[in-house]
């Protein structure tokens, strides 16, 4: 299982990665991993104004359903189409080409409650 | 083998050893070993067990031939269906019974409680292993595997053998619409059937996840979900597996509900989008009433759709508009499964 450097964690097990004030999210390898083959994805509206801990998509995969929750506060600017016309995505490339949404933060300091990948690891060889 | 594990009726069972999608598309090219030991077996023994099993199921026992076996229910005395099963006729008087894992229990039960005198029943789901090869590659692999030639063996039909000097049964029977075998073999030594059949380059694990995807696929109804003691055959679209011309245990009310109509029946679902329908999901009609409840649903990975079987008023038919709300809302359409017609089942060898 990879948890890749330069990303930060939640526990539901998204990814953020911070570039200036746009934070993109995404599935964690783990995730996909315990979700098995993903065949669907609901992305967000974009321009749609969402909390941190919202629920803000949808994955889907031939067992199950989860959420997948906004780890930051701000405006969805843009979605990854290429995931719902491909949602074997989220598999293959879950810190990559299977990213979710893009977010302008409203609120920066949200980040500072996120996990390091030392402590998602740690966090996730805990369950 | 690094496989998911879940919980079934008790058993720690395999839910994918890699990924359902590719468990699921080997088996319709090739062929997949399931593990499916937790299925019951019990064993009706005795003069007159024909009889008696004629009279307590709702498909002909008395026509079976000693080699024969045959997909057939048991229902209460509400005509409510307690299990579906697969009766093999071993011998003139002797049946084995292969029931579901959940019910093996409550049917013993049963039909001991039905059991005439001088008959046996007797359970032996631990001492008897059961492994399914399914897949349309799965009669050469058998035979380059056991070392005798299958071809023979007709569609629910079997045969007794021997492997490495110990008796194994093999019928020619399945659960996912492919060419393919259940084998019987003693339990202690299932392992060594297993490593052999799953040595052979044709062959994969498969888990319950793509055994669940495939039967869905073809239309086979899940007993406790698709069917339970609150639905008939009548209602589960099971009737063609009933004998009207011989009396069971149930009749009686199936009659009834045969002249009186059902308000809903079984039928298939199907979508244009991949979201997966989910057990329990609402079916609604265009003008937005309720019509039923969706009892399995699916992605399909043969058909890369969704697909599901939901109770619906029966005066809804194959072709009309419907939307499904659960987690989502969306179109879909009723359709006679089964989804998946291109298996090899019913192939003649």
């Amino acid at each position: 299982m990879e948890v890749r450097e330069g990303l930060l964690y939640s526990k539901e097990h998204e990814w953020v990665k911070v570039e200036g004030d746009i934070a993109t999210v995404g599935i964690t390898d783990y995730a996909q991993e315990s979700l098995g083959d993903v065949v669907f994805v609901e992305l967000p509206e974009v321009g749609r104004v969402v909390s941190a801990g919202e629920a803000t998509a949808v994955v889907e995969s031939v067992k199950s359903a989860s959420d997948v929750y906004s780890p930051v506060s701000g405006e969805v600017i843009e979605i990854n189409q290429a995931i719902s016309d491909s949602p074997e995505l989220v598999n293959k490339s879950p810190y990559d080409e299977g990213w979710f949404f893009k977010v302008k933060m409203s609120n920066q300091e949200e980040l500072s409650s996120l996990l390091s990948p030392e402590a998602y690891k740690e966090y996730v060889a805990g369950l | 083998m690094g496989a998911r594990m879940i919980n079934f009726s008790g058993w720690l069972l395999p839910v994918s050893y890699s990924s359902i999608v590719e468990e699921h598309l080997w088996t319709r090219e090739n062929a997949s070993l399931f593990d499916v030991s937790h299925m019951g077996r019990l064993e009706v023994e005795g003069p007159e067990s024909v009889r008696f099993l004629d009279g307590l199921l709702t498909n002909r026992i008395s026509s079976l031939e000693v080699g024969q076996c045959r997909y057939t229910l048991m229902l209460n005395e509400d005509g409510g269906i307690l299990d579906d099963l697969v009766v093999y006729r071993l011998g003139e008087d002797r049946f084995m019974l292969v029931v579901n894992a959940g019910t093996t229990g409550s049917d013993y039960e049963w039909i001991g409680s039905h059991l005439p005198e001088g008959l046996r029943l007797s359970d032996r789901t631990s001492e008897l292993a059961k492994v399914d090869l399914q897949g349309p590659r799965s009669r050469e692999v058998l035979e380059a595997v056991l070392g005798w030639d299958v071809g023979g063996l007709r569609y629910f039909r079997f045969v007794e053998e021997r492997w490495q000097g110990l008796p194994i049964l093999v019928s020619r029977t399945g659960y996912t619409g492919e060419l393919g075998y259940e084998l019987y073999i003693d339990a202690d030594r299932v392992l060594d059937l297993w490593d052999a059949l799953l040595a052979h380059p044709l062959v994969r694990p498969a888990g319950l996840g793509a055994r669940d995807t495939l039967r869905l696929e073809v239309g086979y109804p899940l007993y406790g979900q698709d069917i339970h003691t609150g639905v008939s055959p009548i209602s589960a679209n099971l009737e063609r597996f009933v004998d009207w011309e011989k009396e069971f245990v149930g009749k009686a009310r199936l009659l009834r509900e045969k002249e009186e109509g059902v308000k809903r029946r079984l039928i298939g679902v199907r979508s244009e989008t991949r979201r997966p329908f989910r057990h329990g999901d609402k079916v609604f009609s265009e003008a937005g009433e309720e019509i039923g409840e969706i009892t399995s649903g699916s992605y399909s990975p043969s058909l890369g759709l969704a697909i599901g079987l939901a109770y619906v008023d029966v005066d809804f038919k194959e072709g009309d508009v419907v939307r499904v709300k659960g987690r989502g809302d969306w179109e879909a359409r009723l359709f006679s499964y089964p989804f998946y017609t291109e298996g090899t089942v019913r192939l003649s060898l």
